[in-house]
Formats: structure tokens, C-alpha cells, sequence
């Protein structure tokens, strides 16, 4: 027949179908005249059958279904002019229209079939057909409207990519302002609804190109910033951003939210999209000035600005020879104080020293500047948190420029003498300050003498006041310098007299004190006086100890640091010496910190500290691995991200730095696994799932080819046994378990052991244990026994290595 | 408007063979039967996602990356200025002497 014809040339090529289409509405038009329109439309449904079971992907059928959507347009198209000519209003139904009834009743009985290729296709046309159906009849368009809204659930992605796209088609057309019908709102809703939740990332994707953007959508498409999946996060910096066009559109806190995910995404896609929106869209919104961009950011309070501009910067690099701050110097804002200081740390970072002596006044200017808008800072004055931090700008500016000329170093000494003995300046100013100090003294002798001068005085001038808020804000304030000495001090305290007198005359009565605030900075200072001695550290780890255990949260958190630097620093000298604190006491802590799912900070800082010190040896106790192991499979901890995080990564480090990390952890696993089951089993319904993929982790951290050589032997000639320990501990679990799910992870797991070359004698042993398995396994699934069984018949096939000398060799 | 924009499909392996399968619009009395092309499941539910699966406790994104890598484990935590060279080995060798010690 001719429509077949038409159907079979249709599907090999997109440009043969227009001269088809023509020939097919004459057909039609035909059919019509002769009262065979019924016919027409009959066999046309037929042939649409044909390709209903063609699934995604095959490119005959793709080519059909926009054969059949562009007829459906054309019909449409000849309608309009149609009406156009004959300016008529009656409501008759017309060819276009009562074909479309007939294809889109035909095809919606297909959106429920059983077959998911039939769902696929049919939602397929329609998602191609509805936008071209001006004329049917409401009351079908709403079942078909209603059939979209049941196939976005449907359980085939690509039948829910195509559903979703026919009702992106047919979102209101209403500006923004206009009233939206309940149905629009509804459509809406669902919309926004699925981007979130929608399993298939292509689905997720297919909304964020189609919905349509307001103020109330936006907010929905850019967080897929962070989707899962990174070709939607690369998107959303791509055509999103591009579609939105003006990145001023966007609140402030979503401009910096976006710039922060995206310049630090771990997949350089993404991170790529990232920088290419910034520097060639925002940039070029900007007119291409820098410092225009910064102003649409929040400076003083971005943790993504600097990143940004050096991006910028690497990108741009005649705008870094260009830039010029010839007159901003004299009054800066944030953003050109901002701009000018991550411009000189730049150029001095890349070598352009001639831009730096160009562009940057001298020492004795910066100074002059600092000492003006020192005096002009006053507290509680409006712009106050600007003038500050212009101010931060110029400090972090002079701890970067040389201070060879002797004239200006006075003057700055001077300067910041004054400022930091008479001003009430807040602690980020204060940390500054000093940190110029740093540079400023070639030796650190000069400069602990000078700072602790100044502190001396503060207090000398603070005791004369009877104010006890005065006597409340330099106490705070000497020990804010104190803390900034404190970090960059090298030297041990015992060399140091004049720290000693400090850590008498200051930081043991703030740590006694009654106020909260100077009790954390009192700590945090002795903390910092323990790292530089060996001798405080042993007697302090106690003061440490109990607030770890006693305190409240933020001091337990604090504290915890603190002994972990202590214990990293001073390693096991510092314990189990007469009448201070002892090992066991320390692991309790540790445990207990780690456990303590109120205080998600705390369990992450002891994680750290427990890997760090579990790295050098300070601590080997197996029991802390058991204890990290059923932190890390407990659900419950799934909770906190940073746990989750630093766990995910220190496991492995752990475990490939030496074989005898993985052997500690492999003998701890399995007991670890099983009873993390037991608990599991206890509170949830579905308790095993996770089995064999916790089985499946175990095995990769304790496979011992993954172990980071230190000498030269190649990692698949390792004799490691770890694996061949951790097969006596799953036999042994695998004869006594019952349930399925552990059946299979047992097994599976045994599997996919690595054993090196073993000794007769110890394959004997391994052999013994496969049967007193063998002997004790009950209720085992055939998938379970199969896999068992190929272990058992691998090990049978092992050949032992001799032993000749100690050396084994192969027989 | 767009559709699905890229997806990270595999190459496609039949680019290097024959021309794509062809339905068969052609032979007459090669209809389908529409009984069993349209015929639904027994039950209806068994088309669509379960309750479960419709909804995403993340909303399918990434929790919030605290960028731990080495670095973290090779500073101190109230002096992050301070790098711990060594880390791996330093106190290795304390217990080494010490395992000595005991014996």
C-alpha cells in the first residue's frame, strides 16, 4: 500500500520526509473527498503499530515518530492559514482535528500496556504530537494530559524522560505576574517535584532544560548545581546560567553559593563550566572589570572570592598587566582593598615584581594608610565591618611587601604598637597585626620579646582601670595576641622565659576563669604553650582530658584537638607516666568522642585525630579499629557528612600504608561485620541488604596487592597473608549464620581471596577449617553453595610452596 | 527547546556495520495484534515506581564536600601552619626502639 511506502522511506531519512509529507496529506485529502477519511486514518494507525515495540535507541523508529509528529504539524499549519482565510468561527471539527482525536486515542491505549517499549514509544509521539494540538476536544486532552502525569511515575526511565517532556511542552505561557490556573500550578508542582526526586539523572536533566525559569523555578534549577550526576551539575553552569543570561538575576548568597560548588568541584568538568561562566559570562556582564564583578559579590564575606579572582587572573592574563590602582589608595573599599591585595599576593606569587613596584606604594605608605583608618575605626559606627576589613586587607597587604627600608619599618612598628596596645581592635584584626609583627622580626626571639611586651602593657594599662568590662576586653584581647604568638612560635617553651611568664601570668588564670569566653581562649592558648613542650603537655593532657569528657560541647570538641596535636606532636612520651594520663584512659576518650552522635563535629575531629595518631604509631590498639569500622557501617552515622567523609578517606590510606595496618584491620572485620548485622537486625526491616557490599569493602581494604610498596617488591609478589587469616574468621561465621544475605556475602567473599604462595602446613590448616565449614553449614541457598563450592575446589587445586631456609620457594 | 542533551552513551559499536534494522511497513497482513500489543498487567501498580522509589532523601545531590584530603592529615589542628613531615615513619621508629627495649 502506499502508506506503508510512505512509512518504510519515512523511517531511513529525515530530509526524504517533507516531499513524503506532502504526498501523504494529498493522500489524505484524497481519502477525505472519496468518504474514505476513516480508512485513511484506520490503516495510518496500523502502520503505527509496527514500531510500537521498538526500543530506545533504534534510530528507524525515532525517525517514524518525527515523521508522525512533523504530519501532525503540517495538518495543524494548513488549519491556521485556513481559518485564517475563511474567518470561521464555528466550532466544527475539522480533518487535523478529528485525525488527532483518532491517533491520540489510539496511542494513549498503549501508555498503560504491559510492555515498556509500547509505554516508551507511545509517550514518545505524544510528547512529539502535543504541542501541535490546538483543535481536539478538552476533555481528551485532559486524559492525556492525566496519562503524563501517571507515566512521570512510571517505572521505565526512558518512558518517564518522555513524559516528562510532554508536560514541559505544555507549561503555562503566562508572564511572569499572571495569574496561573490550578491546573498550571498543579502541572508546576510536579514539575519541580520530580527534578528533585526523579531516580534517572536524564530525567532530572530533561526538566532543568525544559522548566520554565522564574522566580519561583529558579531556585530548583540551580541547586541541581549539585546534582549527583556531573553532567547535570556541568549543565546548570553551562546552558542554565547561559539561558538565564544575566548572572545579576540571581541573589547575592546563590551567585556565591554557585561559584563555591563549582570552582571547587572535584570533577573537572564541572569545574571547567564553572570557570568558563564566570570569566567569559559574568566577566563580560561586567564590561570585563574585575572589580565591578567583586561588587556583585560579598567580599567580606565570600570564602570563594580570591579563588575567583586568581581564576580570573590565570585566565586573563593581559587584565593583570593592565590593571591599574593608581587612585584608589587614597579611599579604598572593601572591593578595591580586597582587589589591590590579592592583586600583589598574585604578581609576588608569579614574579611580576616590576606590576608590584608599579602598582603597590611603598611600605611607608601602607603604613600611613593603616594608621589613618586605625584612627578612624571606631566600633559600632555605621560601616564599621567595612572600614574593617579594608583594614585586614592593608595588614594582609604589608605581611606580603619587603621591608627593606628601615624608615618604613620604624614607622609600621610604630604604628602597629600603638594600635595594638591602645585600640579595641576585634580578633581578626588583632591576628593580623601580629602576623606582620612576624614578618617583620628576622628572628623569632625579637619577636615574642616585642608582642609580649605589648601584652604586659595592655595589662599594666588595664589594671589601673577599676571598669571590670575593661579589665574583661584586653584580658581578651592579650590573649587573642597571645594565640597568634602562640601558632607561629617555633621554639620550645623552655627557651622561651618570657612565654613562661605569659603562661603563668595570663593563660592559667583565664583557664580557671569563671568567664566562658576567656576560659575557650585560655585553652586554646595552653593548648598551643603544650605543643612547645613536652613538660606542660604531659602535665596538661589531664586539664585536656577531663574537658573532653566533662565539658561542654565546644569545649570537648576544642579539647579533643588539642590532645590529638599533643599526641601527634609529642607521640607516647607524653603518656603512662607516673600519676598523668594513661594510654588506656586516652582510647576510652577517643572511643567515647566518636561515638557521640549529639556532638557530629566531635565524632569527625575524633576520627581525624584518631587516624592521624593511628598513622604514626602513637596508637595501634586494635579495638579503636573495631570501634572506627562499626562507626563507619552503622546507618546511623550515614547522618554526618564530614564522619562519612573522613572515614571514606582515611580507611584505605590506613590500610595501603602497611601490611600491618591491613592485618590489624582484617582481623577485626569480620567480628565487626557481624555484629553490626546483629544491630542491624535489631532496629530495622530490611536489615541485611548491605552485607555483601560491607563484605565487599572489607576485602578491597585488606587486599594486599593495594598495599603502597616501600621496597622494591612488586605488589603482585606479595606474600602478605591477610587475605589467608580473614578466610578463617568468614568460615567460621559463614557455618554458624542462617540468613541468606549473609550466606551470599560470605561466600562471595571467599571467592575473591588473594592468597600468595602458602606452605604446605598451612594450606592443611585452611583445608581443615573448609570442612569443619563444610560439615556446619546449614539452610545455604544454591547461589550461596555454588560460590562455596568453587572456593573449595580452588583451594583443593593449590599447589604449596616448600620452605627452604626460611625463604619459601616454590616446589 | 532541547531534549535530553547528552548522555554519556557508549560509542555506538553498529556505526560500523549495516544500515540500521528497518520495521516492516511493507507486507500486507503483517498487522499486530493489538489485544497483545496494548494488553496491561494484572496489576496496575506494577507499571509505576514504588512509593520508596519516587522519593529521594537527598534530593539526589551531593552532600556538602568538606575537601578532606592529606593535607588535613599532615597538619595540626590548632596549628595548621605546622606540617608533621614524616608522618608514616616518625614514630615508627619509637617503636621500633621500644619493641627492642622490652625485649
Amino acid at each position: 500500500s502506499l502508506l506503508g511506502q510512505y512509512f518504510q522511506e519515512a523511517q531511513r531519512s529525515l530530509v526524504a520526509q517533507r516531499k513524503i509529507i506532502v504526498s501523504m496529506q494529498q493522500l489524505h485529502e484524497g481519502a477525505v473527498q472519496w468518504n474514505m477519511e476513516e480508512q485513511f486514518t484506520r490503516k495510518f494507525l496500523l502502520l503505527v503499530n509496527r514500531m510500537l515495540t521498538c526500543k530506545k535507541g533504534d534510530k528507524s523508529a525515532d525517525k517514524v515518530v518525527e515523521f508522525i509528529g512533523s504530519y501532525v504539524g503540517r495538518l495543524q499549519e494548513e488549519e491556521e492559514d485556513r481559518d485564517e482565510d475563511e474567518d470561521d468561527e464555528e466550532e466544527e471539527s475539522t480533518v487535523a482535528s478529528r485525525f488527532c482525536e483518532a491517533l491520540i486515542r489510539h496511542v494513549l491505549r498503549g501508555t498503560q500496556a504491559k510492555d515498556r517499549h509500547v509505554r516508551f514509544r507511545c509517550c514518545h509521539i505524544l510528547s512529539t504530537v502535543i504541542n501541535s494540538l490546538s483543535d481536539i476536544d478538552d476533555d481528551l486532552f485532559e486524559d492525556l494530559r492525566d496519562s503524563m502525569f501517571a507515566r512521570s511515575y512510571d517505572k521505565d526511565a526512558s518512558t518517564r524522560l518522555k513524559a516528562v517532556l510532554a508536560l514541559c511542552r505544555i507549561q503555562s505561557s503566562a508572564e511572569e505576574g499572571e495569574e496561573e490556573s490550578a491546573e498550571e500550578k498543579q502541572l508546576q508542582e510536579l514539575l519541580l517535584s520530580l527534578i528533585q526526586n526523579d531516580p534517572s539523572a536524564d530525567v532530572r536533566r530533561a526538566i532543568l532544560f525544559n522548566l520554565k525559569v522564574t522566580k519561583k523555578t529558579l531556585p530548583y534549577l540551580l541547586e541541581r548545581a549539585r546534582d549527583t550526576n556531573s553532567i547535570t551539575r556541568r549543565s546548570v553552569y553551562g546552558r542554565t546560567m547561559k539561558s538565564i543570561g544575566d548572572f545579576r538575576m540571581l541573589r547575592i548568597g546563590m551567585r556565591e553559593k554557585l561559584l563555591q560548588w563549582g570552582l571547587k568541584d572535584r570533577d573537572t568538568s564541572v569545574e571547567q563550566a564553572a570557570t568558563k561562566m564566570l570569566v567569559t559570562q559574568w566577566l563580560e556582564t561586567c564590561d570585563g572589570s574585575v572589580l565591578e564583578l567583586l561588587q556583585r559579590l560579598d567580599v567580606l564575606n565570600s570564602t570563594v572570592a580570591e579563588t575567583a579572582v586568581e581564576i580570573i587572573f590565570d585566565q586573563k592574563p593581559q587584565m593583570v598587566s593592565n590593571l591599574s590602582f593608581k587612585d584608589s589608595w587614597d579611599t579604598l573599599t572593601p572591593e578595591t582593598a580586597f582587589l589591590a591585595r590579592v592583586y600583589a599576593q598574585y604578581c609576588l606569587k608569579k614574579g611580576y615584581d616590576d606590576l608590584v613596584d608599579a602598582q603597590v606604594p611603598e611600605v611607608t605608605k601602607i603604613a600611613f594608610f593603616i594608621e589613618r583608618d586605625l584612627q578612624n575605626l571606631t566600633v559600632d559606627e555605621e560601616g564599621y565591618s567595612e572600614r574593617e576589613f579594608v583594614l585586614e586587607q592593608l595588614l594582609l597587604l604589608a605581611q606580603q611587601l619587603d621591608f627593606g627600608d628601615e624608615i618604613g619599618r620604624r614607622k609600621i612598628v610604630d604604628v602597629l604598637t600603638n594600635a595594638l596596645t591602645n585600640k579595641d581592635l576585634s580578633d581578626t584584626l588583632v591576628s593580623a597585626v601580629v602576623n606582620v609583627f612576624h614578618k617583620l622580626c628576622t628572628r623569632e626571639r625579637d619577636f615574642i620579646q616585642v608582642l609580649v611586651e605589648i601584652v604586659v602593657d595592655i595589662e599594666d594599662i588595664a589594671r589601673e582601670s577599676e571598669d571590670p568590662d575593661r579589665v574583661l576586653c584586653t584580658t581578651l584581647r592579650c590573649l587573642a595576641i597571645t594565640q597568634t604568638v602562640l601558632e607561629q612560635v617555633e621554639t620550645s617553651l623552655e627557651s622561651n622565659v618570657e612565654l613562661s611568664g605569659l603562661l603563668d601570668s595570663l593563660v592559667l588564670p583565664s583557664v580557671r576563669s569563671h568567664v566562658i569566653t576567656i576560659r575557650e581562649r585560655g585553652l586554646r592558648c595552653l593548648g598551643l604553650l603544650s605543643l612547645l613542650s613536652r613538660e606542660q603537655a604531659s602535665d596538661n593532657l589531664m586539664v585536656f582530658g577531663h574537658c573532653v569528657h566533662k565539658g561542654e560541647a565546644e569545649f570537648k570538641v576544642e579539647a579533643l584537638k588539642i590532645m590529638s596535636d599533643i599526641l601527634v606532636l609529642h607521640g607516647r612520651s607524653v603518656l603512662d607516666l607516673p600519676d598523668k594520663v594513661d594510654s588506656e584512659s586516652v582510647h576510652k576518650l577517643y572511643y567515647q568522642a566518636l561515638k557521640n552522635a549529639d556532638i557530629p563535629e566531635l565524632q569527625a575531629v575524633a576520627a581525624e585525630g584518631l587516624f592521624k595518631l593511628l598513622l604514626c604509631g602513637v596508637f595501634s590498639n586494635p579495638d579503636l579499629l573495631a570501634g572506627i569500622l562499626l562507626n563507619y557501617f552503622d546507618p546511623q552515622s550515614a547522618s554526618n557528612g564530614a564522619l562519612k567523609q573522613v572515614l571514606s578517606f582515611c580507611i584505605p590510606v590506613y590500610a595501603y600504608s602497611r601490611d600491618e595496618n591491613q592485618q590489624v584491620l582484617g582481623s577485626v572485620a569480620i567480628p565487626a561485620i557481624d555484629r553490626i548485622l546483629r544491630h542491624l537486625e535489631d532496629i530495622e526491616d530490611d536489615p541485611l541488604t548491605g552485607a555483601t557490599e560491607m563484605m565487599q569493602q572489607v576485602l578491597d581494604w585488606t587486599d594486599p596487592r593495594r598495599v603502597v610498596s616501600i621496597t622494591n617488591q612488586s605488589s603482585t609478589e606479595t606474600t602478605s597473608r591477610v587475605h589467608y587469616d580473614l578466610a578463617f574468621d568468614i568460615l567460621s561465621y559463614l557455618s554458624e549464620c542462617r540468613e541468606r544475605a549473609e550466606h551470599r556475602a560470605y561466600t562471595s567473599a571467599l571467592t575473591k581471596l588473594y592468597f600468595p604462595g602458602l606452605t604446605a602446613e598451612e594450606l592443611t590448616k585452611l583445608k581443615e577449617a573448609v570442612v569443619r565449614c563444610h560439615e556446619a553449614i546449614e539452610g545455604i541457598d544454591n547461589v550461596s553453595l555454588n560460590a562455596f563450592n568453587r572456593f573449595v575446589a580452588s583451594v583443593e587445586n593449590m599447589e604449596p610452596v616448600g620452605v627452604v631456609d626460611g625463604v619459601a620457594e616454590k616446589e | 527547546d532541547g531534549e535530553e542533551g547528552e548522555e554519556g552513551e557508549k560509542a555506538d559499536k553498529t556505526k560500523k556495520k549495516a544500515a540500521p534494522v528497518e520495521v516492516d511497513f511493507i507486507s500486507e497482513d503483517n498487522d499486530i495484534d493489538e489485544a497483545v500489543l496494548f494488553g496491561r498487567p494484572a496489576h496496575m501498580s506494577t507499571l509505576s515506581l514504588t512509593k520508596a522509589q519516587q522519593r529521594s532523601d537527598t534530593n539526589n545531590l551531593l552532600p556538602n564536600d568538606e575537601h578532606f584530603s592529606t593535607d588535613n592529615l599532615v597538619k595540626l589542628f590548632i596549628k595548621p601552619g605546622k606540617r608533621i613531615t614524616g608522618l608514616l615513619f616518625k614514630h615508627r621508629v619509637t617503636l621500633q626502639s621500644e619493641k627492642d627495649a622490652d625485649q
